[in-house]
């Protein structure tokens, strides 16, 4: 009989096994939705500029897409300066510059319909707290 | 950015937030495209220009503004009085564009019910700077 290690060996056992690569988290999408529950929004701020979007919600009132655009007028045109939208599985940003192609980027990526209402929230303080600096990069200051 | 702007971005922040509220949702009048067109407003905002973006846009519009620390919200709708009915007797106020947003705001509080506003345009001075001589403004009114 060999003699217990006790409380070490037990924690050691414990510890995941850093050589087998964790799999990844499956990410959740939108069930097909329901059109009734499709909610378009046309925000004009005067002098300033519009956001343009859509949001989605399942019965329960829970969220389940939406894309928010910031737009500026500009002659003549509205011009898309930022945007922020849940497709493909992931919370992302588009930036959009007035003479070269958009960059994308992650904010994070959606493991449940919970992260879908999280970055409707950031996607609102991203484009609202930051327009003037959206708009200065579209026009190529930065 | 200049205070104005920043308020008027505020407004918006706010307005965003309060659409994940289904109430405010359901409340909120598309128009023919299926869009629900909300624009922000200060309290001394005028009511011209949200007249004018009534006639472009060819239906209902909101008007989001801040009540104290309080978010708002009117909806402005083209009033059609049906083509063959009789016109019943109804009441409208007339509202010139230099009104401003919060006298509207706080008008609706107090009546506590929709109202129809008849659209007025500014009072205009008119007077005859040319006119006739007297004999030929005789004549001329002799005729008819």
């Amino acid at each position: 009989v060999t003699k217990s290690r006790g409380l070490a060996q037990r924690r050691l056992r414990s510890l995941p096994d850093l050589g087998v690569p964790a799999a990844e988290r499956e990410r959740w999408y939108p069930p097909k939705g329901d059109p009734d529950l499709d909610y378009k929004i046309d925000n004009r701020i005067p002098g300033v500029g519009r956001i343009m979007g859509h949001t989605q919600f399942d019965q329960d009132n829970r969220m389940t897409e939406f894309s928010l655009t910031a737009q500026i007028f500009f002659e003549g045109d509205w011009e898309d300066v930022a945007r922020v939208d849940s497709a493909d599985g992931e919370v992302h940003v588009h930036y959009f510059h007035r003479t070269r192609p958009a960059e994308r980027e992650l904010i994070h990526v959606i493991y449940c319909q919970d992260d879908v209402d999280h970055g409707y929230v950031t996607a609102d303080k991203m484009l609202i707290a930051k327009w003037s600096e959206h708009v200065s990069r579209w026009r190529g200051g930065r | 950015v200049d205070a104005r702007t920043r308020q008027r971005l505020a407004i918006s922040h706010r307005v965003l937030d309060a659409l994940r509220s289904k109430e405010f949702r359901s409340d909120t009048l598309a128009n023919h495209a299926g869009e629900h067109v909300i624009m922000s407003a200060l309290p001394d905002d005028t009511l011209g220009s949200f007249f004018e973006e009534v006639r472009r846009t060819d239906g209902p519009v909101h008007i989001a503004t801040l009540h104290g620390q309080d978010l708002l919200v009117v909806a402005l709708v083209p009033f059609k009085s049906a083509r063959h009915a009789r016109p019943a007797p109804v009441e409208t106020f007339p509202m010139g564009p230099d009104v401003a947003i919060g006298i509207l705001v706080d008008y609706l509080i107090l009546r506590e019910k929709p109202i129809l506003i008849r659209e007025v345009t500014p009072q205009m001075r008119v007077e005859l700077v040319e006119r006739p001589d007297e004999t030929e403004l005789k004549a001329h009114c002799g005729r008819h």
